[in-house]
Protein backbone atom coordinates (compact mmCIF):
# COMPACT_ATOMS: atom_id res chain seq x y z
CA UNK A 1 0.00 0.00 0.00
CA UNK A 2 2.52 2.15 0.86
CA UNK A 3 4.36 1.80 -2.66
CA UNK A 4 0.32 2.28 -4.15
CA UNK A 5 0.28 5.67 -2.09
CA UNK A 6 3.54 6.80 -2.95
CA UNK A 7 3.49 5.84 -6.82
CA UNK A 8 -0.02 7.34 -7.34
CA UNK A 9 1.25 10.93 -5.37
CA UNK A 10 3.66 11.10 -8.14
CA UNK A 11 1.80 10.53 -10.97
CA UNK A 12 -1.01 12.99 -9.94
CA UNK A 13 2.25 16.06 -9.79
CA UNK A 14 3.40 14.35 -13.12
CA UNK A 15 0.13 14.55 -14.98
CA UNK A 16 0.10 17.93 -13.51
CA UNK A 17 3.48 19.04 -14.44
CA UNK A 18 2.42 18.19 -17.98
CA UNK A 19 -1.05 19.42 -17.96
CA UNK A 20 0.85 22.46 -17.19
CA UNK A 21 3.57 22.37 -19.97
CA UNK A 22 1.08 21.76 -22.58
CA UNK A 23 1.65 18.42 -23.27
CA UNK A 24 -2.33 16.99 -22.74
CA UNK A 25 -1.89 13.76 -24.66
CA UNK A 26 1.20 12.75 -22.12
CA UNK A 27 -1.11 14.16 -19.14
CA UNK A 28 -3.86 12.26 -20.16
CA UNK A 29 -2.06 8.82 -20.10
CA UNK A 30 -0.57 9.91 -16.73
CA UNK A 31 -3.80 11.10 -15.07
CA UNK A 32 -5.53 7.34 -16.64
CA UNK A 33 -2.53 5.81 -14.51
CA UNK A 34 -2.98 7.34 -11.68
CA UNK A 35 -7.06 6.86 -11.85
CA UNK A 36 -6.50 3.11 -11.90
CA UNK A 37 -4.16 3.11 -8.63
CA UNK A 38 -6.75 5.56 -6.94
CA UNK A 39 -9.22 3.19 -7.35
CA UNK A 40 -7.03 0.13 -6.68
CA UNK A 41 -6.31 2.05 -3.10
CA UNK A 42 -9.61 2.95 -2.80
CA UNK A 43 -11.50 -0.70 -3.00
CA UNK A 44 -8.61 -2.09 -0.82
CA UNK A 45 -9.06 1.10 2.09
CA UNK A 46 -12.94 0.04 1.77
CA UNK A 47 -12.30 -3.52 2.11
CA UNK A 48 -10.22 -2.79 5.31
CA UNK A 49 -13.26 -0.49 6.36
CA UNK A 50 -11.77 2.59 6.46
CA UNK A 51 -14.43 5.38 6.33
CA UNK A 52 -11.75 7.50 4.05
CA UNK A 53 -12.07 5.56 1.24
CA UNK A 54 -13.79 8.30 -0.38
CA UNK A 55 -10.73 10.30 -0.86
CA UNK A 56 -9.14 7.83 -3.27
CA UNK A 57 -12.32 7.11 -4.79
CA UNK A 58 -13.09 10.75 -5.67
CA UNK A 59 -9.41 10.82 -6.65
CA UNK A 60 -10.48 8.34 -9.12
CA UNK A 61 -13.16 10.04 -10.45
CA UNK A 62 -11.12 13.59 -10.80
CA UNK A 63 -8.56 11.81 -12.92
CA UNK A 64 -10.55 9.71 -15.05
CA UNK A 65 -12.15 13.08 -15.65
CA UNK A 66 -8.81 14.56 -16.42
CA UNK A 67 -7.86 11.75 -18.39
CA UNK A 68 -11.13 12.16 -20.42
CA UNK A 69 -12.46 8.83 -19.66
CA UNK A 70 -15.91 10.21 -18.68
CA UNK A 71 -17.98 7.00 -18.35
CA UNK A 72 -15.25 5.61 -16.00
CA UNK A 73 -15.37 9.01 -14.18
CA UNK A 74 -19.17 8.97 -14.02
CA UNK A 75 -18.96 5.38 -12.75
CA UNK A 76 -16.63 6.10 -10.15
CA UNK A 77 -18.52 8.73 -8.80
CA UNK A 78 -22.05 6.87 -9.24
CA UNK A 79 -20.81 4.36 -6.83
CA UNK A 80 -20.20 6.85 -4.00
CA UNK A 81 -23.63 8.30 -4.51
CA UNK A 82 -24.63 4.87 -2.73
CA UNK A 83 -22.38 5.90 0.38
CA UNK A 84 -22.80 7.76 3.34
CA UNK A 85 -20.50 10.88 3.15
CA UNK A 86 -20.29 14.02 4.99
CA UNK A 87 -22.75 16.65 3.42
CA UNK A 88 -19.84 18.72 2.03
CA UNK A 89 -18.25 15.63 -0.22
CA UNK A 90 -22.23 14.69 -1.26
CA UNK A 91 -22.25 18.13 -2.93
CA UNK A 92 -18.83 18.15 -4.35
CA UNK A 93 -19.43 14.56 -5.76
CA UNK A 94 -23.11 15.91 -7.30
CA UNK A 95 -21.38 19.12 -8.68
CA UNK A 96 -18.67 16.81 -10.30
CA UNK A 97 -21.10 14.95 -11.89
CA UNK A 98 -22.72 17.34 -13.53
CA UNK A 99 -19.75 18.57 -15.09
CA UNK A 100 -18.91 14.79 -16.20
CA UNK A 101 -22.18 14.76 -17.27
CA UNK A 102 -22.48 17.92 -19.70
CA UNK A 103 -18.80 16.43 -21.26
CA UNK A 104 -20.27 13.25 -22.11
CA UNK A 105 -23.23 15.12 -24.08
CA UNK A 106 -21.27 16.32 -27.04
CA UNK A 107 -20.08 12.61 -27.45
CA UNK A 108 -23.52 11.03 -26.62
CA UNK A 109 -24.91 13.51 -29.71
CA UNK A 110 -22.54 12.18 -31.93
CA UNK A 111 -23.46 8.76 -30.89
CA UNK A 112 -27.43 9.34 -32.01
CA UNK A 113 -26.59 11.17 -34.59
CA UNK A 114 -24.23 8.69 -36.19
CA UNK A 115 -26.93 6.12 -35.54
CA UNK A 116 -29.67 8.27 -37.78
CA UNK A 117 -28.89 7.31 -41.39
CA UNK A 118 -29.44 10.97 -42.46
CA UNK A 119 -26.40 12.02 -39.93
CA UNK A 120 -24.51 8.90 -40.62
CA UNK A 121 -20.78 9.57 -40.37
CA UNK A 122 -19.25 6.37 -41.21
CA UNK A 123 -20.02 3.43 -43.48
CA UNK A 124 -20.90 -0.07 -42.85
CA UNK A 125 -22.00 -3.21 -45.60
CA UNK A 126 -25.77 -2.38 -46.61
CA UNK A 127 -27.56 -1.95 -49.50
CA UNK A 128 -25.85 1.01 -50.46
CA UNK A 129 -29.21 2.23 -51.84
CA UNK A 130 -29.94 4.90 -49.09
CA UNK A 131 -32.94 2.75 -48.35
CA UNK A 132 -31.47 1.10 -45.50
CA UNK A 133 -29.93 2.54 -41.88
CA UNK A 134 -26.74 0.50 -42.83
CA UNK A 135 -26.28 1.31 -46.77
CA UNK A 136 -24.25 4.75 -46.80
CA UNK A 137 -21.27 4.07 -48.23
CA UNK A 138 -20.34 4.99 -51.37
CA UNK A 139 -17.85 1.94 -51.39
CA UNK A 140 -20.81 -0.42 -51.39
CA UNK A 141 -22.81 1.61 -53.78
CA UNK A 142 -21.00 -0.06 -56.27
CA UNK A 143 -21.21 -3.58 -55.29
CA UNK A 144 -25.09 -4.52 -53.71
CA UNK A 145 -24.40 -7.89 -54.05
CA UNK A 146 -21.17 -7.91 -51.67
CA UNK A 147 -23.50 -5.34 -49.20
CA UNK A 148 -26.42 -7.68 -49.44
CA UNK A 149 -24.40 -11.22 -49.10
CA UNK A 150 -22.43 -9.30 -46.14
CA UNK A 151 -25.31 -8.13 -44.46
CA UNK A 152 -27.13 -11.41 -44.51
CA UNK B 1 2.79 34.65 21.49
CA UNK B 2 1.31 34.98 18.05
CA UNK B 3 -2.70 34.68 17.00
CA UNK B 4 -3.25 34.31 20.75
CA UNK B 5 -1.49 31.22 20.63
CA UNK B 6 2.28 29.80 22.07
CA UNK B 7 4.76 29.14 19.47
CA UNK B 8 8.22 27.99 19.79
CA UNK B 9 11.10 30.59 19.02
CA UNK B 10 14.29 29.24 17.18
CA UNK B 11 16.85 32.08 18.02
CA UNK B 12 19.56 29.69 15.79
CA UNK B 13 19.64 29.95 11.95
CA UNK B 14 18.62 26.22 11.05
CA UNK B 15 19.92 25.08 7.69
CA UNK B 16 18.50 22.96 5.10
CA UNK B 17 19.31 22.21 1.39
CA UNK B 18 16.56 21.93 -0.89
CA UNK B 19 17.23 18.01 -2.07
CA UNK B 20 16.20 17.26 1.78
CA UNK B 21 12.90 17.60 0.26
CA UNK B 22 12.80 14.12 -1.39
CA UNK B 23 14.57 12.35 1.42
CA UNK B 24 12.07 13.39 4.02
CA UNK B 25 8.87 13.72 1.56
CA UNK B 26 8.78 10.51 -0.57
CA UNK B 27 5.49 11.34 -2.44
CA UNK B 28 7.34 14.54 -3.50
CA UNK B 29 7.55 15.01 -7.11
CA UNK B 30 11.39 15.90 -7.98
CA UNK B 31 10.23 18.83 -10.20
CA UNK B 32 8.50 20.56 -6.81
CA UNK B 33 12.46 20.43 -5.10
CA UNK B 34 13.88 21.96 -8.95
CA UNK B 35 10.88 24.74 -8.38
CA UNK B 36 11.74 25.69 -5.10
CA UNK B 37 15.66 26.59 -6.29
CA UNK B 38 14.15 28.25 -9.23
CA UNK B 39 11.74 30.27 -7.68
CA UNK B 40 14.68 31.60 -5.13
CA UNK B 41 17.58 31.73 -7.57
CA UNK B 42 15.22 34.45 -9.57
CA UNK B 43 16.17 36.65 -6.66
CA UNK B 44 18.88 35.14 -4.77
CA UNK B 45 22.01 32.85 -4.90
CA UNK B 46 22.02 29.94 -2.03
CA UNK B 47 22.03 29.89 0.88
CA UNK B 48 19.15 32.32 1.60
CA UNK B 49 17.83 32.79 4.96
CA UNK B 50 14.08 32.52 4.95
CA UNK B 51 12.59 34.70 7.73
CA UNK B 52 9.64 32.56 9.45
CA UNK B 53 6.23 33.47 11.12
CA UNK B 54 3.29 32.42 12.06
CA UNK B 55 1.79 30.22 14.59
CA UNK B 56 4.05 27.54 14.60
CA UNK B 57 7.18 29.33 15.12
CA UNK B 58 9.14 32.18 14.54
CA UNK B 59 12.09 31.26 13.28
CA UNK B 60 15.23 31.66 10.74
CA UNK B 61 15.44 28.96 7.98
CA UNK B 62 18.68 28.89 5.88
CA UNK B 63 17.48 27.02 2.97
CA UNK B 64 20.70 26.25 0.19
CA UNK B 65 20.78 24.72 -2.90
CA UNK B 66 23.55 23.76 -5.55
CA UNK B 67 21.86 22.73 -8.86
CA UNK B 68 18.43 22.30 -9.78
CA UNK B 69 17.51 21.62 -13.51
CA UNK B 70 17.30 25.01 -14.66
CA UNK B 71 14.98 24.50 -17.96
CA UNK B 72 12.35 25.27 -15.73
CA UNK B 73 12.46 28.41 -16.70
CA UNK B 74 11.63 27.99 -20.03
CA UNK B 75 9.46 25.23 -20.13
CA UNK B 76 6.96 26.70 -17.18
CA UNK B 77 5.24 29.74 -17.01
CA UNK B 78 6.45 31.48 -13.62
CA UNK B 79 2.92 31.29 -11.91
CA UNK B 80 3.95 27.23 -11.99
CA UNK B 81 7.09 27.70 -10.49
CA UNK B 82 6.37 29.46 -8.05
CA UNK B 83 3.14 27.58 -6.59
CA UNK B 84 5.44 24.28 -6.95
CA UNK B 85 7.97 26.15 -5.08
CA UNK B 86 5.90 27.13 -1.98
CA UNK B 87 5.36 23.77 -1.66
CA UNK B 88 8.78 22.83 -1.46
CA UNK B 89 9.39 25.95 1.25
CA UNK B 90 6.13 24.12 2.87
CA UNK B 91 7.60 20.36 3.26
CA UNK B 92 11.09 22.55 4.34
CA UNK B 93 9.07 23.99 7.14
CA UNK B 94 7.34 20.45 8.13
CA UNK B 95 10.83 18.73 7.90
CA UNK B 96 12.23 21.28 10.01
CA UNK B 97 9.84 22.10 12.66
CA UNK B 98 7.09 19.23 13.28
CA UNK B 99 7.70 15.79 13.56
CA UNK B 100 5.47 15.61 9.85
CA UNK B 101 5.66 14.60 6.34
CA UNK B 102 3.85 15.07 3.26
CA UNK B 103 2.29 11.82 3.08
CA UNK B 104 -0.18 11.95 0.21
CA UNK B 105 -0.94 13.86 -3.03
CA UNK B 106 -4.70 13.52 -4.15
CA UNK B 107 -6.98 14.59 -7.13
CA UNK B 108 -10.04 16.64 -6.28
CA UNK B 109 -11.36 18.29 -8.71
CA UNK B 110 -9.22 20.55 -11.01
CA UNK B 111 -6.77 20.72 -7.78
CA UNK B 112 -4.47 18.69 -5.99
CA UNK B 113 -4.64 17.95 -1.98
CA UNK B 114 -1.58 17.11 0.37
CA UNK B 115 -2.33 15.43 3.18
CA UNK B 116 0.08 15.53 5.92
CA UNK B 117 1.09 12.94 8.94
CA UNK B 118 3.48 11.39 10.90
CA UNK B 119 3.89 8.06 8.53
CA UNK B 120 3.13 7.15 4.87
CA UNK B 121 -1.02 6.41 4.42
CA UNK B 122 -1.61 9.14 7.59
CA UNK B 123 -3.48 11.89 6.46
CA UNK B 124 -5.14 13.50 9.74
CA UNK B 125 -4.45 16.38 8.54
CA UNK B 126 -3.80 18.49 5.18
CA UNK B 127 -1.95 21.33 3.62
CA UNK B 128 -2.64 24.54 2.15
CA UNK B 129 -0.08 26.13 0.23
CA UNK B 130 0.69 29.60 -1.48
CA UNK B 131 3.62 31.04 -2.81
CA UNK B 132 4.42 35.01 -4.50
CA UNK B 133 7.38 36.87 -5.78
CA UNK B 134 6.57 39.75 -3.98
CA UNK B 135 2.49 40.06 -3.71
CA UNK B 136 0.38 40.82 -0.51
CA UNK B 137 1.58 37.32 1.86
CA UNK B 138 -1.02 38.44 4.66
CA UNK B 139 -3.93 38.40 1.93
CA UNK B 140 -2.86 34.97 0.66
CA UNK B 141 -2.85 33.56 4.01
CA UNK B 142 -6.17 34.71 5.25
CA UNK B 143 -7.60 33.08 1.88
CA UNK B 144 -5.71 29.89 2.26
CA UNK B 145 -6.55 29.73 6.09
CA UNK B 146 -10.37 29.85 5.13
CA UNK B 147 -10.00 27.68 1.99
CA UNK B 148 -8.28 24.80 4.80
CA UNK B 149 -11.02 25.62 7.57
CA UNK B 150 -13.86 24.82 5.04
CA UNK B 151 -12.61 21.58 3.51
CA UNK B 152 -15.10 19.24 3.38
CA UNK B 153 -13.22 16.63 5.02
CA UNK B 154 -13.25 18.61 8.33
CA UNK B 155 -9.74 18.12 8.67
CA UNK B 156 -7.03 20.10 10.30
CA UNK B 157 -4.00 20.87 9.17
CA UNK B 158 -0.98 23.54 8.32
CA UNK B 159 -1.32 26.88 6.00
CA UNK B 160 2.16 27.98 3.96
CA UNK B 161 2.13 31.10 2.48
CA UNK B 162 5.89 32.31 1.57
CA UNK B 163 7.52 35.39 -0.54
CA UNK B 164 10.58 34.99 -2.23
CA UNK B 165 11.69 38.00 -3.57
CA UNK B 166 12.42 39.41 0.15
CA UNK B 167 12.30 35.50 1.53
CA UNK B 168 9.70 35.10 3.92
CA UNK B 169 6.87 32.78 5.09
CA UNK B 170 4.22 31.81 7.19
CA UNK B 171 3.44 28.90 8.71
CA UNK B 172 0.09 28.30 10.36
CA UNK B 173 -1.27 25.44 11.99
CA UNK B 174 -5.15 25.81 12.33
CA UNK B 175 -7.67 23.47 13.88
CA UNK B 176 -10.51 22.68 11.66
CA UNK B 177 -14.27 24.18 12.90
CA UNK B 178 -15.18 21.03 15.15
CA UNK B 179 -12.09 20.94 16.71
CA UNK B 180 -11.09 23.95 17.81
CA UNK B 181 -11.63 25.15 21.52
CA UNK B 182 -9.41 21.63 22.30
CA UNK B 183 -6.29 21.66 24.15
CA UNK B 184 -3.46 22.70 22.07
Amino acid sequence: MKELFRRKSLLIVEADRLKAIGSQSGARAVYAEAAGIETRIAQKLRERGDREFYINAFSAASCWLEARRYDAAAAALNELRNVELPEAVDAEIEQTLGKVRRQQQPISAIRLLSSRREFAACSYPGPGDGQDASGTGPRWRGRPELAAALAA
Amino acid sequence: MLDGRWCIRYYAVVPMDIREILTTHPCIHPVVADSTAGALAHHHISPVELKVGGNVVDARLEVSWTTYDESLHTTFQRRDIIEQGAIGVACLLLASYTDKRVTEVAKWGERADYYVGRSEGDRKEMLEVSGTDEGDLERRTREKRAQLLSNPHGKSGYVVTCRFCEPSASFLHERYRHERGDVL
